[in-house]
């Protein structure tokens, strides 16, 4: 396995405080045993205790282990681990005991997992039961958008300005109603009506408007669900908040076999969850594909993605009528990548026109992956846009992206990042030496 | 139509349908017309204008164009200069975050001398580091063309874009600073073009406050030249006694100023060669001074305890006068001269007053002199990178303890020479076990002075102190005064050209 950057290890960082605590490690001598081979890289790290910490990362997955005391994952030795890696300092030899059973065990673990759910889906479920659980909670979630029907008629009557002037708590109470009738994800959609109503910003009516219009959507469309195509009510039901479980998406969703390149990975704070966002798109599909991801703030996510990497398998789609959200139907092989143009790329009209057919397709979509192929960063009208070759500009998002300014210097680069209907977010370049560089 | 409807939609539900119903739009016979026409206008405006605007959310979001083409924008200059390691870059981006400021200094030097550029994306956090000032230099320096380009697009960087931009942002700073802010920015000033920094001082001299044109006139010590006199001299007439004392210690750092002419005729008469069994210096006490050698900064204040009043006016004339004086008295050089204090009416005063002109002219020689003589460290600071090191390594065989040891190395301009770096090692190895806490903020600073040559020596000789009963914040500032020196070790592997 081609080895990492130094920026794609320190992108697996769980926060910068261990990506800054793993370049320490990596700088000082306390290693006084570092090895690698084709899967995995290894050593043990001198701690402040009289024992080294042994440290070791599987590099398929990747996955961390460590004997250190910290709930992080990668801690900072594994971070600091492959930094060494990274640069060449851990050299090819066999593995210490300590590795091997490691290794082996996950070896076989992975094994045992495909096994169980192998025999999970052979497993018989009581289709009685699970129907009466279903119409349960489709009464339940019927019973709430009724409600929310109302609430937003009532809304409108009465204007937008007079809510603005009503606490967080008249929106967070609404939103607490959807939640108890089981669509927590309709809930969440209404309280982030009261941060639009709070922004500040001069076009908040506009932008509260198109987020009731859509919720009100949802609302009129779930009535009819039972006569929408599969794919619009998988949406739907996804819109309103009704869990589908990974396993099932594993087996019964759309699988798609490719070497899917990493063209973004976002995390952001929402809600008190850390939510993880990684965007890949299928060298020969073509096909875009998200990975999203929760954990509780300072928790970390299973399976990491380096920005530019490629990685070789299947994903299982989650049934919608613009399939985006993905799961991996087992490890993917990570390799490097092998051409010019790592992030691939159309030019903004192209990326514009895919975005427009997958909005037709789910008219809830909140965002959607673009790898642009020449843009180069441009401040007109008081913000940042990225100018495509034909001179075309499609929007930044609110920030000032000096990074990725000071990276193009003006000329042409591919670009890749969110498009969220009214402007982009930048989550990689690739750049004239060579290089992907991540953004977000 | 579809921009139009929207903002009648927009003002509907801001106002509430109560007060403005919307009216059913005109049917175009287009897909969205029809959709619009038939939602409920006349009978349920609520339905009516969420439905309408749930059709045009969709649509606008999908139909969005980007705007009409522009030019395209001015591109960076090239920077010929090839892109520095993956390793070194990682260390920039580590240095940047969490410091130290010295280290990053040095990234950002040996960078500059190795033709290498740092990575663009780290451009904008190396403008963020340089506008606190000091880094200013060596930020420009190995940040090129590119970074000047970049910082031309904001303006809380406009001191590294150049041109007018950088000049207007140094008068703005220095008009509108703190006087901590401005006493730094003074100091940098000066330190690249000595003339501009006066003029600055000048531009606001007329309304700064007394206690602000005395600290201001500090940072003159900073290039000092014979071009600072007139304002100088002018400044022994301010209204703040303040001022006027620290404009006489400055003029008389200037060998050739008027001032130090004045005091040379003041001292000539009162010192010559006597002594009958062995050639000494015989000395006079001065006379009461007058208003223009008060004027010139003699004070009858700040006198030591064992100094009588004329004894320190004598020690004051003798730190303001030109130190060439003392050959044409003697014929003697400056040991010489020294050595015939020894048994002198007023060697005291003598000792003190040559101290003092030593330090403030900057004189090698005398300086020398005085530090072997007294083992005073604050005379390294006067003499020359080379010799302030052979002396300063004297001076560690006789230092007691860890603070002796600092005050001779915060004395010496870095990194050390090899042989004081490896008398540094020998001393800190001695004094260390029975150090105290105060030695975990200095041992840092020591890993950035000691030669890299000698961190093999550095590392045999504190490694075994790792290992042993040393107290746990020594151990943690050994380890850390070697990860420092194993940093800039990797660091000039990684920044050599290739």
């Amino acid at each position: 396995m081609s080895r990492w950057s130094a920026e794609q290890v320190l992108a697996l960082a769980p926060d910068s405080a261990s990506a800054t605590a793993g370049r320490r490690l990596a700088a000082t001598r306390g290693w006084p045993v570092l090895g690698s081979d084709e899967r995995a890289v290894w050593g043990l790290a001198q701690g402040s205790g009289k024992n080294p910490y042994q440290v070791a990362v599987d590099l398929d997955g990747p996955a961390f282990r460590c004997s250190c005391p910290s709930r992080k994952v990668p801690c900072k030795h594994a971070i600091g681990l492959l930094l060494l890696w990274s640069a060449g300092d851990a050299k090819a030899c066999a593995p210490p005991p300590f590795a091997e059973e490691w290794l082996a065990a996950r070896a076989e673990r992975a094994d045992k997992a495909v096994a169980r759910s192998a025999a999970r889906s052979a497993k018989e479920v009581d289709p009685e039961a699970r129907a009466k659980r279903q119409a349960q909670r489709e009464d339940r979630i019927s019973a709430g958008v009724e409600e929310l029907d109302r609430w937003l008629n009532d809304l409108v009557r009465q204007g937008l300005a007079a809510a603005q002037s009503r606490p967080m708590r008249f929106w967070d109470d609404a939103a607490a109603r959807l939640v108890d009738a089981q669509a927590p994800a309709l809930g969440g959609r209404v309280r982030a009506f009261g941060s639009a109503a709070h922004s500040g910003r001069a076009d908040w009516p506009a932008r509260l408007l198109s987020q009731i219009a859509r919720v009100h959507l949802a609302v009129s469309a779930w009535p009819r669900a039972g006569e929408m195509p599969e794919g619009l009510r998988s949406t739907l039901r996804e819109v309103l908040g009704w869990p589908l479980p990974g396993e099932e998406v594993r087996r019964d969703g759309e699988r798609v076999d490719d070497a899917w390149v990493v063209l973004g990975v976002r995390t952001i704070e929402q809600e008190r969850l850390r939510v993880r966002r990684t965007w890949l798109r299928g060298e020969r599909s073509g096909r875009p594909a998200l990975i999203a991801q929760f954990t509780t703030p300072g928790g970390s996510f299973d399976g990491d993605y380096v920005v530019g990497s490629v990685l070789e398998g299947a994903l299982a789609y989650y049934p919608a009528a613009a399939a985006l959200r993905a799961l991996p139907v087992s490890d993917l092989a990570r390799r490097a990548t092998g051409t010019s143009s790592p992030l691939g790329g159309d030019d903004l009209g192209a990326a514009l026109g895919e975005w427009a057919r997958a909005l037709a397709a789910d008219p809830w979509l909140e965002r959607w992956p673009v790898a642009l192929r020449a843009v180069a960063p441009i401040r007109t009208d008081g913000r940042w846009w990225l100018r495509d070759e034909d001179g075309a500009m499609a929007p930044l998002a609110d920030g000032a992206p000096w990074r990725l300014v000071a990276l193009a210097g003006g000329a042409p680069l591919q670009v890749s990042g969110e498009w969220d209907g009214r402007a982009l977010h930048p989550l990689a370049a690739f750049t004239g030496d060579d290089r992907v560089v991540a953004l977000a | 139509m579809s921009e139009a409807l929207w903002d009648v939609l927009v003002a509907s539900a801001l106002l509430g349908t109560e007060r403005r119903r919307p009216s059913r739009p005109v049917a175009d016979g287009g897909a969205l017309g029809n959709a619009l026409d038939g939602l409920p206008w006349e009978g349920d405006a609520e339905r009516a204008l969420l439905g309408a605007a749930a059709l045009l959310t969709g649509y606008r979001g999908a139909g969005w164009q980007p705007p009409a083409p522009v030019e395209a924008p001015a591109p960076a200059p090239d920077d010929g200069r090839p892109l520095c390691s993956p390793g070194a870059a990682a260390i920039l981006a580590q240095l940047l975050e969490d410091g130290p400021a010295f280290l990053l200094s040095d990234w950002l030097a040996l960078a500059h001398a190795a033709g290498l550029r740092p990575p663009p994306e780290q451009l904008p956090a190396l403008l963020d580091a340089g506008v606190a000032g000091s880094l200013r230099a060596a930020v420009l320096q190995a940040g090129g063309d590119r970074l000047r380009w970049l910082a031309a697009h904001d303006d809380r960087w406009s001191w590294a874009a150049g041109g007018a931009a950088a000049e207007a942002d140094t008068e703005e700073r220095w008009e509108t600073g703190t006087r901590e802010q401005r006493l730094a920015l003074l100091r940098d000033v000066r330190g690249e073009d000595a003339a501009h920094g006066r003029e600055l001082l000048e531009s606001t001299w007329s309304s700064d406050g007394a206690p602000d044109r005395a600290n201001f006139l500090l940072a003159l010590a900073v290039g000092l030249g014979p071009d600072d006199e007139p304002f100088l001299e002018s400044a022994l007439d301010d209204r703040s006694k303040l001022v006027r004392e620290q404009a006489a210690r400055l003029l008389a750092g200037l060998p050739s100023s008027a001032l130090s002419a004045r005091m040379a005729r003041r001292l000539e008469p009162l010192v010559g060669i006597g002594g009958r069994l062995r050639r000494k210096l015989a000395v006079r006490t001065p006379p009461e001074p007058d208003d223009a050698a008060r004027r010139d900064g003699i004070a009858d204040g700040g006198r030591p305890h064992d100094l009588g009043p004329g004894a320190w006016h004598l020690a004051q004339l003798v730190g303001a006068a030109p130190l060439q004086l003392w050959r044409q008295i003697t014929g003697e050089d400056a040991a010489a001269t020294y050595a015939l204090a020894r048994g002198a009416d007023h060697a005291p005063a003598l000792r003190l007053g040559w101290a003092l002109a030593a330090h403030r002219q900057r004189d090698p020689d005398w300086a020398a002199v005085i530090v072997r003589e007294t083992g005073d460290p604050e005379l390294l600071e006067a003499l020359p990178p080379g010799a302030a090191d052979e002396v300063a390594a004297t001076l560690l065989a006789g230092a007691p303890d860890a603070v002796a040891l600092a005050n001779v190395l915060e004395r010496i301009p870095e990194p050390w020479s090899v042989a004081l770096s490896r008398a540094a090692i020998g001393h800190l190895a001695r004094t260390l076990t029975g150090a105290d806490n105060v030695w975990g903020l200095r041992l840092s600073d020591m890993a950035h002075g000691l030669h890299l040559d000698t961190r093999e020596t550095a590392l045999t000789t504190f490694g075994p102190l790792l290992e042993s009963d040393v107290p746990p914040a020594v151990r943690r500032a050994l380890a850390d005064l070697l990860g420092v020196l194993d940093l800039r070790q990797t660091m000039t592997r990684e920044l050599t050209p290739r």
